[in-house]
C-alpha cells in the first residue's frame, strides 16, 4: 500500500516584494546552497509564517484551499520571488478519491489574475481552469471555488494556465486513489516530479528566442567539429552531410530551444546539488510516478542498474512493459515500478534531451547514502529523418526512396513502393493484411513478395504502420489486384478486431498558409511508433517508444472514427513563430467538434522541435499500432518531421483548449475546439 | 526575476497586453524591441576615433520598423548615416524593406530607400539596399556570417560592396564598382549581448571614388565590443 510520498515540496517564505528588498534578508540568503531546512529556518523567524508541519506537502481529502501568492526561493545561490500554491514550490501535492466529488477553494493573493488548470482531468469545461474559456481567471484577492466529480484515476498534475505562471513557480502533482485498486503490488509510492527553473522572468526568454533563436544553444556545432568530421570521413562526405543543413539554413543540433545555460533542472524541488532522495528496503517493490512538470524540458529518464516497468502513461493503465530508458515530454507522465534488492542507492536520473544538465535523486535505503551521478548521454544530433526527409538513409542499406517525393501515406490507399529496391515478396499464397494496424516493419530484411496473385488490401489499415527500419524492400513486382482476404480471421483477435476497420472516413484538411511564417515543410512524414527519438536510437538500451504503449484493457468496441482532422503542425524557428496550418491562435478559427462524433485526428509535424499536443476535456486515444488495445493520453508527443493519429470521444461540450504545451510554443501553436 | 526594461516594453505594447497576462497562450504576438551595436570600435591608427554600426529595432510577427545607423565620430566631427525603414517578412528567412535615408554631418544627402534583408543558405547575414535621390542612385549589399571556433569564440568574416549609377561627389562615390570592403573580427561572447572583437578591415576604392575621396584603399586594425539590450 501506499507509504505517505516523500515529495519534498519546498517550503518556502511567502512575503512580498518588499521583502526581497530587504537588504538584510536578501543578504542572508544570498550565497546560500539550496538547501530547503535552512532556507526555511533563514527565513521563518519573525516573518509569521507558517511551519511546514501546518502546511503539509500532501494534502488529501474532498476539500481543499489553495492560497496562490509570492515566495521568495533560491534554486541558484540567488533568492528569487517565485508565484506559489500554499508557499510551496512545488505546489502540494494533492491525493484525491475516484469518485469522489472535490471542491477547491483558490484564493488569489496576487496582484495579478490567476488560475489553476487540473491536468489531464475530465471535468465540466468551466472547472477546466483556462482563462477565456467559460472561466474568468480568478481577480485578486478573490476566491474561485472549483467543483467537480473525480472521475478517473492515477497520476495527473496541476499548474496556472495564466501569463507566465507556470515556470514561475505553480505546478504540482494530483494522484488519484482508484476505486479498484490497480492490480500491482507495490510497498512504496514516490512522486517524481520534474522541472526546469530559471531566474530570468519567462518573459525576458521569450524575448530572447525572438531576437535569437539560438540564445540558449550553446551546443552549436564549431568550425573544429567540421574538421573531425572530415578528418573521419573525408572532406566531401563532410560537406555533403552539411549541404541539407545549410541550404535550409537549419542547424542539427537545435534539440531545445531553452536549455541548462538557463534552467537549473529540479527533481521534486531538488536541484542536483540537494538530491532528492526516496528510501526503500531491500526486496520492496516501488512505484514511481514521473511527470514532467517542467516548461520547455524533454527528459530522458533511467536508472542505472535497474529495469523499470512502465504500468502507466499520463494516468492509464497499460500493458507493462520493461525498459530501461524513457522520454518523457513536456506534460507527460509515466508510472513505472522498480525492484531494488541489494540496498545499493540506485540514481534516479533524468537527462535533459539536449544534455545540457539534468536532474537527479536516489532511491535507496539511507538519507546519506547518494547513487553516484551516472555521465551523460552523448548529444543527440538531428538527422534527415527528423527533418521529415524521408528516413535516415545511413542505415539503410540499399533502400531507394528517390521517388518518394510526394507520398502520402495519409490514407494509404496509393502507397507507392515502386521505387524500393531489393526486397523480394514472392510466394505469398493467402496472405491476410487486413490486421495490419499494428505492423512493424522494422526488422524486414529481405522480404519477398513477388508472387502475389491478388491480394486484397483493400482493408488494410496502414494507419500505423512503422516503416522507420526496413532495410531493402522492393514491391515493385507485388500484383495487389484481386486477392481477397477480407474473409480471413485472425485465430486469437479480439471480436470485433478494430484492426480491420475500413478507413472509408472523410478527411478534412484546412489549407496550409505556407509563407514567411513557416521555414520547413515536410514532404514525406512517416509515422515512427517504433523510434525512441533523436538521441535515444541505437544506445544499447531498451528504451520506451509509443508502439510499447497498449492499454491495459481492449478497446475494440470504440466505434470507428466518424471523420478525421489533419492538423499541420508548423512555424518558423528562425522568426521563432509557431502555428497550426500555418496560422497563429491569434488569427486562428475555432475547431468545431460535433458532441458524439469520434473523432481521428492526424498530426503532422513541419518543424523540427517535438511538439507534446494537449487536448483538454477528451481523452486522445493513441493510435500506437493495435487499434484493440488504444492508450489513453492527455498529451501525445508529435516528433519532429513525423505524423502520429489520435482518436478522440467527443463526449464532452464547452470551449477546450488545444495546443503544444511547450510554454514558448504555445502562443501560437493552440486552438479554442468548440463542442456542440 | 527582474524583468528586462525592453522586456516590459515590449509587452507593454502589446495590444492585448491584458488578455496575455490573463490567458497563457493566447495571445497576439508580442512587440519585440532591440539596440543593437553590431560594431562599436575604434581603429589602431586613429585611436580617438570611433565607428559604430547600430540597428534599433520593434517588431511584431513579421513586420516593424528599424532605424539603422553608421557613422564615426573622428576629430570632433559626428558623420552618420541612417536608413528608417518599414520592414515585413516575405519568404521565410527574408524581409523585404522600403523607407528613408539621410545622412548627417557635412553632407545632408537624402534617399528614398528600398531593399532586402535576410539569412541567405549557408547561414549567410545578407542585405541589399538601393539608395535612390534626384542626383541617382546607389546600390550597397553586404554579408556577414560567424564561424565557431568555441561555442564563445567565433570568426564574423564580411563582404560589403558599394555600386553606384553616376558619380555622386556629395556621398563620395564614383559611377560603377565603387568600392569594396572586406572585414573579419573574432569576437569573444561573455554572453549573448556582450562580445569585444578585434579584427583586420581592408578597403578598396575603384575609379571614380578613389578621386572623389583621395585614396585607393587603407587596412586597419579595430577593437571593439558587439552588445545589445
Amino acid at each position: 500500500m501506499r507509504n505517505k510520498t516523500d515529495n519534498s515540496t519546498v517550503q518556502v517564505n511567502s512575503q512580498r516584494r518588499t521583502f526581497v528588498k530587504g537588504a538584510a534578508v536578501a543578504s542572508a540568503l544570498a550565497g546560500m546552497g539550496f538547501s530547503p531546512s535552512t532556507l526555511f529556518a533563514a527565513v521563518a523567524k519573525g516573518s509569521g509564517q507558517i511551519t511546514p508541519m501546518e502546511r503539509p506537502r500532501e494534502l488529501r481529502g474532498t476539500e481543499f484551499f489553495l492560497e496562490i501568492g509570492e515566495s521568495i526561493v533560491n534554486f541558484t545561490g540567488e533568492p528569487q520571488i517565485a508565484k506559489t500554491v500554499n508557499n510551496m514550490l512545488p505546489s502540494p501535492t494533492l491525493v484525491w478519491r475516484e469518485g469522489d466529488e472535490v471542491t477547491i477553494h483558490v484564493k488569489n493573493n496576487l496582484k495579478e489574475d490567476t488560475s489553476l488548470h487540473w491536468h489531464g482531468m475530465i471535468l465540466p469545461f468551466e472547472m477546466d481552469g483556462v482563462p477565456g474559456f467559460g472561466f474568468d481567471g480568478i481577480k485578486p484577492g478573490e476566491t474561485f471555488t472549483y467543483r467537480f466529480k473525480v472521475q478517473q484515476h492515477g497520476t495527473y498534475w496541476y499548474h496556472s494556465h495564466s501569463g507566465f505562471q507556470r515556470p514561475e513557480g505553480m505546478f504540482g502533482a494530483i494522484l488519484i486513489e482508484p476505486k479498484i485498486p490497480d492490480p500491482y503490488e507495490y510497498q512504496r509510492d514516490y512522486i517524481i516530479q520534474l522541472a526546469d527553473w530559471s531566474d530570468e522572468d519567462p518573459h525576458d526568454i521569450l524575448r530572447h528566442l525572438k531576437l535569437m533563436p539560438d540564445y540558449y544553444n550553446y551546443k552549436q556545432r564549431t568550425v573544429g567539429d567540421f574538421i573531425d568530421e572530415a578528418s573521419e570521413k573525408g572532406l566531401r562526405r563532410a560537406l555533403a552531410d552539411r549541404k541539407m543543413w545549410n541550404e535550409m539554413s537549419m542547424m542539427d543540433r537545435d534539440l531545445s530551444d531553452v536549455t541548462g545555460d538557463t534552467y537549473t533542472f529540479l527533481m521534486n524541488g531538488h536541484t542536483p546539488a540537494s538530491h532528492w532522495r526516496g528510501l526503500y528496503t531491500p526486496g520492496e517493490k516501488i512505484r514511481l510516478r514521473f511527470i514532467n512538470t517542467g516548461s520547455m524540458t524533454f527528459y530522458d529518464i533511467h536508472m542505472p542498474g535497474l529495469t523499470m516497468t512502465v504500468i502507466a502513461a499520463d494516468g492509464n493503465l497499460i500493458q507493462p512493459v520493461e525498459v530501461d530508458q524513457l522520454r518523457i515530454a513536456v506534460a507527460e507522465t509515466y508510472d513505472v515500478l522498480i525492484e531494488p534488492k541489494d540496498g545499493q542507492a540506485y540514481a534516479v536520473f533524468a537527462q535533459a534531451i539536449d544534455r545540457s544538465g539534468y536532474a537527479i535523486g536516489s532511491i535507496t535505503t539511507r538519507e546519506d547514502d547518494l547513487a553516484p551521478t551516472p555521465p551523460m548521454d552523448p548529444l543527440p544530433i538531428l538527422t534527415h529523418a527528423d527533418m521529415g526527409h524521408g528516413m535516415d538513409h545511413s542505415g539503410h542499406g540499399s533502400m531507394n526512396h528517390s521517388g518518394h517525393g510526394s507520398m502520402d501515406h495519409s490514407g494509404h490507399g496509393s502507397m507507392d513502393h515502386s521505387g524500393h529496391s531489393s526486397m523480394d515478396h514472392s510466394g505469398h499464397g493467402s496472405m491476410d493484411h487486413s490486421v495490419h494496424g499494428s505492423m512493424d516493419h522494422s526488422a524486414h530484411g529481405s522480404m519477398d513478395h513477388s508472387g502475389h496473385g491478388s491480394m486484397d488490401h483493400s482493408t488494410m489499415n496502414h494507419a500505423s504502420m512503422d516503416h522507420s527500419a526496413h532495410g531493402s524492400m522492393d514491391h515493385s513486382t507485388m500484383n495487389h489486384g484481386s486477392m481477397d482476404h477480407s474473409g480471413h480471421i485472425m485465430g486469437a483477435m479480439l471480436m470485433p478486431d478494430a484492426n480491420r476497420e475500413v478507413a472509408d472516413w472523410p478527411v478534412e484538411m484546412a489549407e496550409v498558409r505556407w509563407g514567411p511564417n513557416t521555414n520547413m515543410q515536410v514532404t514525406d512524414a512517416q509515422y515512427r511508433l517504433n523510434d525512441p527519438g533523436v538521441g535515444l536510437r541505437d544506445n544499447g538500451r531498451r528504451v520506451l517508444t509509443y508502439a510499447d504503449l497498449k492499454n491495459l484493457y481492449p478497446t475494440n468496441r470504440a466505434p470507428k472514427p466518424d471523420r478525421e482532422i489533419v492538423l499541420n503542425l508548423t512555424g518558423n524557428m528562425e522568426r521563432y513563430l509557431w502555428s497550426i496550418d500555418g496560422v497563429p491562435f491569434s488569427e486562428a478559427e475555432p475547431l468545431y467538434f460535433k458532441y458524439g462524433e469520434r473523432l481521428r485526428i492526424t498530426f503532422i509535424n513541419h518543424t523540427m522541435m517535438t511538439h507534446p499536443m494537449h487536448l483538454h476535456g477528451m481523452w486522445s486515444e493513441v493510435e500506437t499500432g493495435d487499434n484493440n488495445y488504444l492508450p489513453k493520453k492527455h498529451v501525445v508527443n508529435v516528433q519532429s518531421g513525423s505524423r502520429i493519429s489520435i482518436r478522440v470521444n467527443v463526449d464532452a461540450k464547452g470551449h477546450w483548449a488545444f495546443h503544444c504545451h511547450m510554454l514558448y510554443h504555445m502562443g501560437g501553436m493552440f486552438r479554442r475546439v468548440i463542442v456542440a | 526575476m527582474k524583468k528586462n526594461f525592453l522586456t516590459n516594453v515590449m509587452f507593454g505594447l502589446s495590444p492585448l497586453f491584458v488578455s496575455f497576462s490573463v490567458n497563457a497562450g493566447m495571445m497576439h504576438e508580442p512587440w519585440v524591441g532591440q539596440v543593437l551595436f553590431d560594431k562599436f570600435e575604434t581603429n589602431a591608427e586613429q585611436g580617438s576615433d570611433i565607428h559604430w554600426e547600430m540597428d534599433a529595432k520593434l517588431y511584431q510577427n513579421i513586420s516593424g520598423f528599424i532605424w539603422k545607423s553608421e557613422g564615426e565620430r573622428a576629430h570632433g566631427d559626428t558623420e552618420s548615416e541612417n536608413r528608417l525603414l518599414y520592414s515585413k517578412g516575405f519568404k521565410p528567412y527574408w524581409d523585404w524593406q522600403v523607407g528613408v535615408g539621410f545622412d548627417t554631418g557635412d553632407s545632408s544627402n537624402q534617399w528614398g530607400v528600398v531593399g532586402v534583408s535576410g539569412m541567405a543558405p549557408y547561414f549567410f547575414e545578407t542585405e541589399a539596399h538601393l539608395w535612390v535621390n534626384s542626383d541617382g542612385a546607389l546600390f550597397k549589399a553586404s554579408a556577414e556570417r560567424e564561424y565557431l571556433i568555441t561555442q564563445r569564440l567565433m570568426w564574423a568574416p564580411e563582404i560589403e560592396v558599394t555600386l553606384a549609377s553616376t558619380d555622386l561627389p556629395d556621398a563620395g562615390v564614383g559611377a560603377g564598382l565603387s568600392s569594396m570592403k572586406l572585414g573579419l573580427r573574432l569576437r569573444y561572447e561573455f554572453s549573448r549581448k556582450f562580445a569585444p572583437y578585434a579584427g583586420m578591415e581592408w578597403h578598396r576604392n575603384f575609379g571614380d571614388t578613389a578621386d572623389l575621396v583621395g585614396s585607393n584603399s587603407d587596412t586597419q586594425a579595430v577593437l571593439g565590443v558587439r552588445f545589445w539590450f
